[in-house]
């Protein structure tokens, strides 16, 4: 199977995690686009009949990590904001409570949930996706799960 | 949040993006990329990539000397720069550089045969191009082929490898084949596993108890249970030599494993009788006008046996004694003996000897015959 081919089904989830970690769909884009070239390059380290989308995701969230700690004089990019439907904004207005809770998780934390409640990935894939052992991937999404509890309570107690 | 599902169903929600994301030109740049082996090209304006030069070159002019990016890439000194290729290429065509398969055999697991290549770009995945593989058998994509055969026959494929750009090679056509599964029966002799043999019976006329079908040779055999009789050894699906002792019962389990592993058993059950024996010298007296007769009690054998007798010395002239002398005699097995009768007649003061065997298809008693010494009185 051609590498586009694997690549192709994954693209959008890839996005879709990348627009989570760094809330701009422009520059998720452009960090699924790295990835993909930087995945082209590596694919020999990919195991003979290892699963593609963790591996692949994995790269996706460390070309994210690599933005996000980039010093602010190498990238400076204008936001597009992207063209959505009235009921769409709402929904993400919605939800902004609980996207602040998991913004402000630490960031193993933070990826381990988006992996795992928002791209349905199993804990073993969201393990592979982070170069985390099985235990370390369940132990940082409770912590995770505790942390989120207290948050959205004290946000709705203070609304 | 009462549990997992709300809060995957919440962080779904936070998180709904419109369907439009991604757009549907990032898989076209990235083919673009991938093609052209370039840096990815990514979507900024034109505007903000001035600016970014803009703002990049003069802070590079005013701080140099002083500032080093976050993330610097190290610099050998003197090292020209490193310039790494976007695409991997092939350091050589891609090719298979093994796919040997062997035979097989029905019911037995399949030598695993793993598939390799070398070139091109891997991972490599492998598949059957032409042909099938014979019932039973897979490839797996990762170039494994395993399991255990179902059908007997001759198989004819050709594998097919390809590498992640798509390429592929095929390998020869593989031809080998799968060998009916190993089995053994009895003979007919033997039927059920109930054997007969008879100590002292001669090889070929007792203990051969079985046959083995289909397998692949060689085939070697070991009793796995049981105690053979005394006296012969097991080759093949026999027990070769004489029986020795004094007979008995016994069971025993063979078992044959041929070259590929596959295994068939057999538990016959020998009744080993005792050797057919007349044991003794016998006397028949008479004259010609009552003749004698004479009873010689046998032991051991199988079944009634089948005797006869035969005049090997005489005298009063009569050469050769079956023919000058006339003597007729009768010689009848029933009830455990074999009674031999001289009738009226005979020649007056004729003496001679009659030997007697009895056989009874194992063995016989002819190396041994027994000795009727008879003797005709005068009138």
């Amino acid at each position: 199977m051609a590498y586009e081919d694997l690549l192709r089904p994954n693209l959008a989830p890839a996005a879709r995690l990348a627009h989570t970690l760094l809330g701009n769909p422009t520059e998720a884009e452009d960090a699924v686009q790295e990835a993909a070239m930087k995945g082209w390059r590596k694919l020999g380290n990919l195991r003979a009949g290892a699963p593609f989308q963790p591996w692949f995701l994995g790269i996706v969230v460390r070309q994210v990590r690599t933005i996000q700690r980039a010093p602010w004089w190498t990238s400076i990019r204008l936001p597009e904001v992207p063209v959505q439907s009235a009921p769409a904004i709402e929904k993400w207005m919605d939800g902004e409570d609980l996207r602040l809770a998991i913004g402000n998780l630490p960031r193993l934390q933070r990826e381990a949930v988006l992996l795992h409640f928002y791209l349905d990935l199993s804990i073993k894939d969201v393990a592979a996706s982070l170069g985390l052992s099985v235990p370390g991937v369940k132990s940082r999404i409770n912590r995770a799960l505790h942390r989120l509890r207290g948050d959205i309570a004290s946000a709705e107690m203070s609304a | 949040m009462s549990n997992q599902d709300d809060l995957r169903r919440a962080v779904k929600s936070a998180y709904e993006i419109g369907p439009d994301f991604p757009h549907p030109a990032l898989l076209a740049r990235i083919s673009a990329d991938l093609k052209s082996g370039a840096s990815p090209g990514r979507r900024v304006s034109w505007i903000a990539g001035a600016v970014s030069a803009a703002l990049a070159v003069a802070i590079v002019f005013a701080f140099i000397g002083f500032l080093r990016p976050a993330n610097p890439t190290p610099h050998q000194p003197g090292a020209s720069p490193v310039t790494q290729p976007a695409t991997p290429s092939p350091s050589s065509p891609l090719s298979i550089s093994s796919a040997a398969f062997h035979d097989g055999e029905v019911g037995v697991a399949y030598g695993q045969v793993s598939l390799s290549a070398s070139g091109g770009i891997p991972p490599y995945t492998w598949t059957v191009s032409q042909g099938t593989l014979p019932g039973g058998l897979t490839l797996d994509p990762g170039g494994t082929v395993s399991g255990a055969p179902t059908t007997a026959g001759p198989a004819s494929f050709t594998v097919q490898v390809a590498d992640t750009t798509g390429t592929t090679a095929q390998a020869s056509p593989s031809s080998f084949k799968i060998a009916p599964a190993l089995t053994a029966g009895y003979v007919p002799a033997c039927a059920g596993g109930n054997c007969v043999a008879e100590v002292g019976c001669a090889p070929g006329a007792c203990g051969e108890f079985g046959y083995v079908r289909g397998g692949s040779p060689p085939y070697s055999f070991s009793v796995t249970a049981g105690t053979l009789p005394p006296g012969p050894a097991l080759s093949g699906m026999s027990l070769v030599g004489p029986f020795n002792g004094a007979g008995g019962t016994f069971n025993f389990e063979v078992t044959v494993t041929d070259g590929l592993g596959g295994k068939a058993t057999l538990n016959p059950t020998f009744r080993v009788a005792a050797r057919l024996w007349i044991g003794g010298s016998f006397t028949c007296t008479g004259d010609y006008n009552t003749g004698c007769s004479v009873r010689l009690p046998y032991t051991g054998g199988i079944g009634t046996p089948s005797a006869a007798a035969s005049v090997l010395t005489c005298d009063y002239g009569c050469t050769p004694c079956t023919q000058n002398c006339a003597l007729g005699f009768s010689v009848v097995v029933s009830g455990g003996a074999v009674t031999v009768t001289f009738p009226k007649g005979m020649v007056n003061g004729w003496k001679g000897i009659v030997y007697v065997q009895v056989s009874d298809g194992y063995t016989s008693t002819a190396g041994s015959p027994t000795q009727v010494n008879v003797t005709v009185l005068p009138r």
